[in-house]
C-alpha cells in the first residue's frame, strides 16, 4: 500500500492487512507520524504528538500478535483525543493556557477503552477552550479545515474533525456538550457521533455543562464510528450517571436492512430561510439516496428548535461558570477573551433564568423531540445551514444585543435540540460545494437507538462515494 | 430586567464574586450576552405553556 492509502485505510482493512503480515501496526503508526509532522504545521489538528509513546504501544501491538494475543478489531488502530479528555502521563491542556503543563495521573474511562481494545494513542487534538466554542482563540494554534486552509474546523473538537479528514488518525475522539462532534464532523466532512447521553461514560473528561456533555467518535466512516463505539460501551464504569451494562455489536447491527425504517424531516430546519442552497440540494439528494434504499419519509414539526440556542445559553453557561469560579478569581487573566466573557456572564445568570432553562426549558424541548419519534424512528435534518465558513479575524464582542441574540439562532436551531433531548446525532458527509468543502447531513435516533442511527448512515455511505474522497494535503 | 445589565452593574457584581476581568470593554460584553440571555429565556418562559398540573408543588418521584 502506498503511504497516502495506508493512512486513509479504515479499521477492517487495517486489521485483514495486519492478520495476513502483509502490513504491521509500527509501519501504520510511523505512516501516521509522517504525516503529522508533514502537514500538521498547517492544518494544527494536534495540540500534542506522544511520538515516542505511539512507537512504543505499535510495537506492543505488533509483538501481541506474533504470539497470537489478538485483541479485536481496534488492534493496531491509530487513534488521537480531543485535549479535553484526561490521558495518563499525556499533558492535557483542554486548549486553555491554564492547564498548558498539567499532566494528568489517570486515562478518560473513554480513552482507557480505546487502550484496552489495542488501540494506538497518536496524541492530543486542538480544540476551542474548554470546549466553550468558537469564536476561540486557541493558544495552542488555530486549526485549519484540511478541504481548505482558509476555512474553520469547526469547534469546539476542530481537531478532532481534521485529523481523520486529514489522514492524520484513523478514529479520534471528540465530546459534544451541544453540537462539539457534529460541527467539525460536518465541517471537515467525517463521521461524527454524538451519543446518547448516559451511553459512554465521561469519567477522566473536563466537563462543560454535565447534564448535556458527551463523548464520541468521529472517523471517515461509519464503521470506523461503529467500532469505536462498542469499544467505549457496556459495563464498568467509574462514572455517577451509570451507563447501559449491555450494549448491541454496533457493527454487526449496520448489515441489517434499511427497508421500512420511517425517516423524518424536521420542517422547521429544511427548507430554512437563510441556508446555503448548496446545503439543501446536498440534503435534498440525501433525502432521495435513503428513499431508493427503501427508507419511508415524511415531515414533521419540532418548533422549539429556534429556541434551544437560548435555553441552553441560560443553564449552560451557568453550569460552566461554576466550574470555573475558583480559576476565575485567581487566573481570569489566563483566559481568553471569549471564555472568560462567556464564563463571567454565567456567573451572572439570574437563577430563575438558569433553573427554568434547565427545568421547564429542557423538558419541554425533549417533549416535542421525544414526541416527533411517535411517527418515525430517524429525524433528518442539515448538520449545519453552511459548509465550513472562511477563517475571519473577527472583532472580539457583541456590537449589540442583537448581535448577541444572533449567536442563538444561526447554527444553534439545528444542532442543540438534539443535545437537550439526550438523544443520538450523527452528521456525515453528503456533498461538496462547488469550491470543495464538504456538506453534511444528519440523523437523530430515539434514546439508546445509536444503532439504528449507525445503520442508516451507514447503508447511506454504502449508496454513495463522498466519503471517499481525499483533500488535496500534497 | 435586563435594563440594569449595564457594564457598572455587571463590573460590581463580578467583583463581589472575587472576578476582575481584563478591559472594561468585556464588562459592556458580560452585559450585552446577560441582557440577550434574560431577555430571551423571559419570552420563552411566557410562549412555552406551564404544564405542571397544580400550582401546589408536589414530589411524584424519590429523590
Amino acid at each position: 500500500m502506498m503511504p497516502e492509502d495506508i493512512a486513509y485505510a479504515g479499521v477492517e482493512e487495517l486489521g485483514k492487512a495486519y492478520r495476513r503480515g502483509t502490513l504491521s501496526p509500527v509501519e501504520v503508526v510511523e505512516t501516521h507520524l509522517e504525516r503529522i509532522s508533514r502537514l500538521d504545521g498547517r492544518l494544527r489538528a494536534y495540540i500534542t504528538v506522544t511520538v515516542e509513546d505511539a512507537i512504543r504501544q505499535a510495537k506492543q501491538a505488533e509483538m501481541e500478535l506474533r504470539r497470537g494475543k489478538d485483541r479485536g478489531p481496534l488492534h493496531g488502530i491509530p487513534f488521537a483525543v480531543k485535549d479535553q479528555l484526561l490521558t495518563k502521563g499525556i499533558r492535557t491542556t483542554a486548549g486553555s493556557l491554564l492547564l498548558s503543563n498539567w499532566i494528568p495521573d489517570i486515562d478518560a474511562t473513554p480513552v482507557s477503552r480505546l487502550k484496552n481494545a489495542g488501540a494506538l494513542l497518536l496524541g492530543k487534538l486542538n480544540m476551542t477552550e474548554f470546549g466553550l466554542g468558537n469564536p476561540s482563540q486557541y493558544p495552542f494554534g488555530r486549526p485549519r479545515n484540511p478541504w481548505n486552509t482558509h476555512h474553520e474546523t469547526g469547534g469546539s473538537s476542530g481537531g478532532s474533525g481534521s485529523a481523520p479528514a486529514a489522514g492524520m488518525a484513523t478514529v479520534a475522539l471528540g465530546a459534544d456538550t451541544v453540537g462539539s462532534v457534529r460541527v467539525p464532523a460536518a465541517y471537515c466532512g467525517v463521521v461524527g457521533l454524538r451519543p446518547t447521553w448516559d451511553l459512554v461514560s465521561r469519567y477522566g473528561t473536563i466537563p462543560v455543562a454535565g447534564p448535556v456533555d458527551t463523548i464520541g467518535p468521529l472517523a471517515r466512516t461509519v464503521v470506523d464510528v461503529s467500532y469505536a463505539l462498542r469499544a467505549m460501551t457496556g459495563d464498568g464504569f467509574q462514572d455517577a450517571t451509570a451507563p447501559r451494562a449491555a450494549v448491541p455489536d454496533y457493527r454487526a447491527e449496520l448489515e441489517k436492512d434499511v427497508r421500512g425504517i420511517r425517516a423524518a424531516i424536521v420542517r422547521e430546519l429544511f427548507p430554512r430561510p437563510g441556508a446555503d442552497p448548496e446545503v439543501e440540494y446536498a440534503v435534498a439528494q440525501a433525502i432521495r439516496v435513503l428513499e431508493s434504499l427503501g427508507v419511508s419519509t415524511q415531515d414533521v414539526s419540532i418548533p422549539l428548535v429556534n429556541r434551544a440556542g437560548a435555553i441552553y445559553s441560560a443553564f449552560g453557561d451557568s453550569e460552566a461558570a461554576v466550574t470555573h469560579l475558583p480559576n476565575l478569581r485567581r487566573r481570569a487573566h489566563d483566559y481568553g477573551h471569549v471564555a472568560r466573557v462567556r464564563l463571567a456572564t454565567g456567573l451572572l445568570v439570574p437563577s430563575f433564568a438558569a433553573r427554568w432553562a434547565d427545568r421547564a426549558g429542557r423538558a419541554a424541548v425533549k417533549k416535542q423531540v421525544l414526541e416527533a419519534f411517535t411517527s418515525c424512528d430517524i429525524l433528518v435534518t442539515p448538520t449545519l445551514p453552511t459548509a465550513a465558513p472562511r477563517i475571519e479575524e473577527h472583532a472580539l464582542g457583541y456590537k449589540s444585543k442583537a448581535d448577541a441574540l444572533n449567536g442563538f439562532d444561526l447554527n444553534r436551531p439545528y444542532i442543540v435540540p438534539f443535545a437537550l433531548a439526550g438523544v443520538p446525532a450523527l452528521s456525515l458527509c453528503c456533498g461538496f460545494t462547488k469550491t470543495g468543502m464538504p456538506l453534511s447531513v444528519q440523523f437523530a435516533g430515539k434514546p439508546y437507538r445509536d444503532d439504528l442511527v449507525l445503520r442508516i448512515a451507514h447503508a447511506y455511505q454504502c449508496a454513495t462515494e463522498w466519503h471517499t474522497r481525499r483533500p488535496a494535503l500534497g | 430586567m435586563s435594563a440594569c445589565f449595564d457594564p457598572t452593574w455587571t463590573k460590581n457584581a463580578l467583583n463581589e464574586l472575587g472576578v476582575t476581568l481584563q478591559t472594561e470593554s468585556e464588562y459592556k460584553d458580560v452585559a450585552t450576552r446577560l441582557g440577550a440571555i434574560v431577555e430571551r429565556i423571559r419570552h420563552l418562559m411566557n410562549e412555552i405553556p406551564d404544564e405542571s398540573e397544580t400550582i401546589i408543588p408536589i414530589c411524584k418521584t424519590n429523590p
